[in-house]
């Protein structure tokens, strides 16, 4: 672009001294495309000895036909001295004198400035020195996780030293009465072990066996899981207390249903148990008509003779005198577990039913140490009522009421099952053909399996008659 | 109705004396059916672990990682003596493992939501 302007420049000012196409010596000069640049040196030359340089004025002049013609000229390409000289061919300027072409030059350049630019070096700061603030999230994780291991430890402590203070004050009395305390299943034989068996940090059972009038019984500590730092938490919202489940499994009994406890666990006990929902069909009611306190509640198969029989002046002592510890006393004879949920399917069979005895007594929260050897006596108040309960007979009237709800609740058991028992037997059909027609087919002698053959055919003629004759019966009767 | 059978005590040892009258039964713990169905907290606990840890090891998120040392822990915390040790074992170092993996892989802390 400046090029241009430069030739624009000389251009004006050779026409100006030179009229014509005449060079300083008179000679004159062919008008051709390369005619004005035959005087570029001299005409240059010139201009710098007469000291005819533009004036101040002139640079705007010049500067405003700049403007002009940058802003005519915008489309057009301008070569520069950089683009002329790239479609040259390097190897042709090989061994000339001054083969410092402009690109070697160029290519010089850069690699001194390479050179000469300093490298940039990331200093290794030390661990010790960066900053540990912006890592608060990561020791507030790891004060947690310490908290909880901690809490861990001791809650696990404190759950043994309840189920070790509850053993120390019961294990006399239990050894008086059965023959086995305590016993470890992993053991191939029975020896009393006198010792818990921990199946969790909060869950501890206790089996003792080897009395008359019971096959066994099962004691089970339910902790609170004070080794779980988030059920602490929730139990702390939500009051919890630990407790001792004891489970005694009769030998025999009078069929009957009965339990005495707290409004809320006699409600927990109608909703949940499945024999107590079947059979304790009745409203329960209030326990001081049986000489209780007016917090406890009874719900029995059969009021009248039964309460008044179970909870003599010793039981009812007992319960009265321990009143804050106490919860509930089930005793059943068709004891099979909780009731099936929604999503359960009933099964065909009959639920396997026990004849038990079962008592849960709440240890209190303040002053374990000391209070727990007072549950001693609703132990052998427990163990009384085993023997009072096997001795127990209920009077012909009541029996037959028994016997009548037993029967009720098989017959409606077996209608919800009918279904799942139908498929079954056709199951169990269809694969006695089966098997007869593969031993049929298995059979070598060609007679003996002609003769099956008949067999299977005859029954299946059989079955067929049958049908129709059902069907035309059913339609004589509909006539 | 039928006396039916007792189904938690196995007599595979029966002492009978004469005198007294009584038979020596052995104890059979419950069915591990029924004591997941009783408490299945330690199993949630282990499942949530391994998803955290996966998703802290894939998807690089730290939080997640972090969660899931929780979750192991609180599963061993509430786990049963009949259960395996090994699998609350390899929850606990899988979610360690989760831990290291990410911040090797970004150093920086965490940075909280808001």
């Amino acid at each position: 672009m400046k090029l241009w302007v430069f030739v624009l420049i000389l251009l004006l000012t050779t026409f100006g001294v030179n009229g014509d196409n005449r060079n300083q010596h008179g000679a004159e000069i062919e008008d051709n495309e390369f005619a004005e640049f035959e005087d570029f040196d001299e005409d240059v030359v010139e201009l710098a000895s007469e000291g005819d340089l533009p004036d101040k004025e002139e640079p705007q002049e010049v500067a405003d036909d700049f403007q002009d013609l940058d802003e005519e000229d915008e489309d057009a390409v301008v070569e520069t001295e950089e683009d002329e000289f790239e479609s040259l061919d390097p190897d042709e300027f090989e061994g000339l004198p001054g083969d410092d072409t402009i690109w070697e030059n160029e290519n010089k350049k850069t690699k001194k400035k390479k050179s000469s630019e300093p490298e940039l070096k990331i200093a290794d700061v030390p661990l010790h020195l960066r900053s540990w603030d912006k890592y608060y999230i990561e020791f507030l994780m790891g004060a947690g996780l310490l908290v909880y291991v901690v809490n861990f430890f001791i809650g696990r402590a404190k759950n043994n030293s309840i189920a070790s203070t509850w053993l120390k004050s019961h294990v006399d009395h239990l050894n008086k009465q059965f023959e086995l305390v305590g016993d470890d299943p992993s053991n191939k034989k029975a020896a009393s072990t006198h010792q818990f068996v921990k199946e969790s940090e909060h869950l501890y059972t206790l089996w003792c066996s080897g009395r008359t009038c019971c096959e066994g019984m099962l004691v089970e500590l339910k902790l609170l899981k004070r080794q779980d730092l988030i059920s602490v938490i929730s139990d702390r919202l939500k009051p919890a207390v630990d407790q001792v489940v004891i489970t005694i499994t009769l030998t025999s009994m009078d069929p009957f249903v009965f339990c005495v406890g707290t409004k809320k666990s006699v409600a927990n006990l109608h909703k949940n148990m499945q024999d107590v929902n079947s059979f304790c069909v009745e409203k329960s009611r209030g326990g001081e008509k049986y000489g209780l306190s007016s917090k406890l509640f009874v719900l029995s198969e059969l009021f009248g003779e039964l309460p008044n029989a179970i909870l003599d002046n010793a039981v009812r002592k007992v319960l009265n005198e321990n009143e804050g510890v106490f919860d509930s006393l089930l005793i059943s004879d068709q004891f099979s577990g909780p009731l099936l949920t929604d999503q359960q399917e009933p099964t065909a069979k009959f639920p396997e039913a026990e004849k038990i005895i079962s008592l849960t007594l709440n240890i209190p929260s303040e002053n374990k140490e000391r209070k727990i050897p007072n549950l001693l006596n609703l132990l052998k108040m427990a163990l009384y009522l085993t023997d009072k309960v096997k001795k127990h007979r209920l009077s012909r009237e009541n029996k037959m009421k028994t016997d009548k709800h037993r029967q009720e609740a098989m017959l409606k058991l077996m209608k919800q099952t009918h279904l799942q028992r139908q498929e079954a037997a056709q199951l169990k059909k269809e694969e006695k053909a089966r098997a007869l027609k593969d031993k049929m087919m298995n059979e070598e002698d060609p007679e003996k399996q002609r003769r099956m053959d008949e067999q299977i055919h005859r029954r299946e003629l059989n079955k067929k008659n049958k049908k129709m004759m059902k069907g035309r019966q059913f339609k004589v009767k509909a006539m | 109705m039928e006396e039916a059978s007792s189904s938690n005590h196995v007599e595979e040892e029966v002492i009978t004396n004469r005198h007294k009258n009584y038979t020596v039964n052995r104890y059979k713990p419950k069915a591990e059916e029924a004591t997941t169905s009783d408490d299945p907290v330690p199993d949630y606990m282990n499942l949530l672990a391994m998803i955290f840890s996966m998703c802290g090891l894939m998807l690089k998120i730290k939080w997640c990682a972090w969660c899931a040392v929780f979750c192991s822990l609180i599963s061993f915390a509430n786990s049963r003596s009949s259960e395996d040790g090994r699998q609350v074992l390899s929850s606990f170092m899988l979610s360690i493992s989760a831990v290291v993996m990410t911040y090797l892989q970004n150093p920086a802390p965490m940075t909280p939501p808001w």
